[in-house]
């Protein structure tokens, strides 16, 4: 029953998920308008035939800006989270391995960016490079570097004195190949859970890095600028707040949705629960 | 024990060097003159010779670092260079609005967990459960501050019972006060309420099980006093710990919420900070914070063995 209900959650994760890439991948065929035509006749529309999702505070056709919108996020959210595990995983990995003083002192590190927030790191990072995409990326993989470290080394460490490994070494294997060959396989069934879930934060993160005007600016159809700019007129067209919010919410919904169903997966313990 | 103590606290010191690396790495790597960018409207040049001098940025860059350190460990974080405001007198004045939202959002958090938390364990597989299951999961999901978009504009554009936003201080009322804070509470804590049940529910589930639960029902005592006397107060500690660690969350959380709902706490001076580029007063921020973070953690981790008297006696005994 548990296992249905677990593939239920990763398959209808994946659907939702994968209709939200199909419509980044496919928005100038979807969508009705261009995100950026402005019709000064038609500002703050209620939802209506002509305009599904309404129109903002310029006209613009918000279905559509919300079609472009998914581009930019989830193409940045990737980004952060497969920098963040290439980077987390290549130190998890050196550090279980190696241990001695690069471990002490990589874990240093990795308890100062668990005291930094994302939003603060994105604050730091947009004080370095100013606001735009790269320093929301930058700051959402620095954040979520520290999780994949631990997991990495974590999973690592009972390992490497594991027969296998030993006979690796026997055998002559190369440090690298022990790493990479031998050590990482291991690693799969947590990452895949950890890059679902770390996806959906990712996605959650650049919408409000860019929401407080650190990430995309207007008119950049992003869903974050666009709840930042519907929140001056909600008194007028709470539309505007409402469609890109819930398009926020499905992605992340889901992503979390292929995390739970993942974790089932791998860890048949949390099937009792 | 003591020594695991002593231990403990010792730790934080060298995270906190780290931190205090990372927030001078930043004010390094900030664009321009520093000493212009401190020095603001008021550029004579005597005024950045002085700046120069106080801070040393004409010296070696681990001087610079030095010289910094003892300003922050002085209280000298800088100054705003709008108001020429020292960076701990604009804090002081935003950190009680930031405590009482982060008060109130764990509040809010607690008092949603703890009873569907119960509930969903004792009941597990049942509809409650299923349903606080997937409340929980939908919670887990919502953007704080879209959220806070929704709440305003149901009770504040369209019911109008609660203001759309700003604060009104403890001098205004308590009830004007509390009015102008419970949807930034509701919105900021919504998402902690559901970790937080989460946490409890699966704590309480190992906890049920245990064998001193069993002997417990065996001689006859209630349900009620099964769960409140025993069960509850072991699958606590765990949660305790873990509304120690959503506490810090929060405190990133007010951020957002505090420029959802125009709320003059630290986190919107950090963001006004941030995008009027007065550096100073962000980085200062961010350390204070990152500082109290790493503190609250360990607050927590030095918390566990006062709760857990077999942590406390070093006994690693099986309780099941």
């Amino acid at each position: 029953m548990h296992d249905l209900s677990r593939n239920w959650s990763l398959t209808m994760g994946l659907a939702i998920v994968g209709v939200c890439c199909v419509v980044a991948a496919a928005a100038p065929l979807l969508s009705p308008y261009s995100p950026d035509a402005q019709d000064m006749t038609n500002v703050l529309r209620a939802p209506s035939a002509a305009h599904p999702f309404g129109t903002d505070e310029y006209g613009r056709d918000t279905l559509s800006r919300i079609f472009y919108g998914a581009r930019l996020t989830l193409l940045a959210s990737s980004f952060a989270v497969v920098l963040a595990a290439f980077t987390g995983c290549a130190l998890g990995l050196s550090t279980g391995y190696f241990g001695g003083l690069y471990d002490t002192l990589v874990g240093r590190l990795i308890d100062v960016l668990f005291a930094l927030p994302v939003i603060l790191l994105g604050i730091a990072i947009v004080a370095i490079l100013g606001p735009g995409e790269v320093s929301v990326v930058v700051a959402i993989a620095l954040a979520s570097v520290p999780n994949f470290t631990r997991v990495s080394r974590s999973t690592i460490i009972p390992e490497k004195e594991r027969e296998y490994v030993v006979a690796a070494h026997v055998v002559g294997a190369p440090t690298g190949y022990i790493i990479v060959r031998t050590l990482l396989p291991n690693l799969i069934g947590p990452l895949t859970v950890l890059l679902s879930l770390g996806f959906a934060y990712a996605v959650l993160y650049e919408a409000s890095l860019s929401f407080l005007g650190l990430g995309a600016r207007p008119p950049t159809p992003e869903w974050g600028v666009m709840l930042s700019t519907a929140r001056d007129f909600l008194f007028q067209s709470p539309w505007s707040a409402f469609f890109p919010g819930v398009s926020i919410f499905v992605l992340v919904f889901s992503l979390n949705l292929i995390g739970d169903g993942l974790s089932g997966l791998v860890d048949p313990r949390s099937r009792e629960r | 024990m003591t020594r695991y103590l002593a231990l403990r606290v010792l730790s934080v010191i060298p995270t906190l060097f780290g931190l205090s690396l990372v927030v001078f790495g930043v004010t390094y790597l900030i664009p321009g003159d520093p000493a212009l960018i401190m020095a603001g409207t008021d550029t004579s040049p005597d005024a950045v010779a002085r700046i120069r001098q106080n801070w040393g940025l004409n010296e070696p860059l681990y001087v610079r670092y030095a010289i910094w350190l003892v300003h922050v460990l002085q209280g000298n974080l800088g100054e705003s260079y709008f108001s020429r405001q020292t960076v701990l007198q604009l804090v002081a004045g935003a950190l009680p609005i930031t405590a009482e939202l982060a008060t109130l959002a764990l509040a809010v958090a607690v008092i949603i967990a703890i009873p569907t938390g119960t509930l969903a364990a004792v009941r597990a597989g049942s509809l409650f459960d299923l349903g606080a299951a997937a409340v929980a999961f939908v919670g887990l999901s919502i953007p704080g501050f879209w959220l806070g978009i929704m709440l305003i504009y149901l009770f504040g554009v369209q019911w109008q019972i609660l203001p759309a936003g700003g604060f009104a201080s403890l001098g205004d009322g308590v009830l004007a006060n509390l009015k102008s804070m419970v949807l930034p509470a509701i919105a900021l804590g919504t998402f902690t309420s559901t970790q937080l049940m989460r946490y409890l529910r699966a704590g309480l589930l190992d906890v049920l099980h245990a064998d001193y639960i069993r002997t417990g029902r065996a001689k006859g005592l209630s349900g009620t006093t099964v769960l409140s006397r025993h069960a509850l107060r072991n699958a606590l500690i765990p949660f305790t710990t873990v509304l120690g660690v959503q506490l810090g969350y929060l405190l990133a959380g007010t951020v957002i919420i505090e420029s959802v709902f125009a709320l003059p706490g630290m986190g919107r001076l950090v963001l006004t900070a941030i995008l009027n580029r007065d550096y100073q007063v962000a980085t200062g921020i961010i350390l204070l914070i990152g500082t109290a973070f790493v503190l609250i953690n360990l607050l927590v981790d030095l918390l566990y063995p006062v709760l857990d008297p077999r942590i406390r006696l070093g006994q690693a005994a099986n309780w099941r």
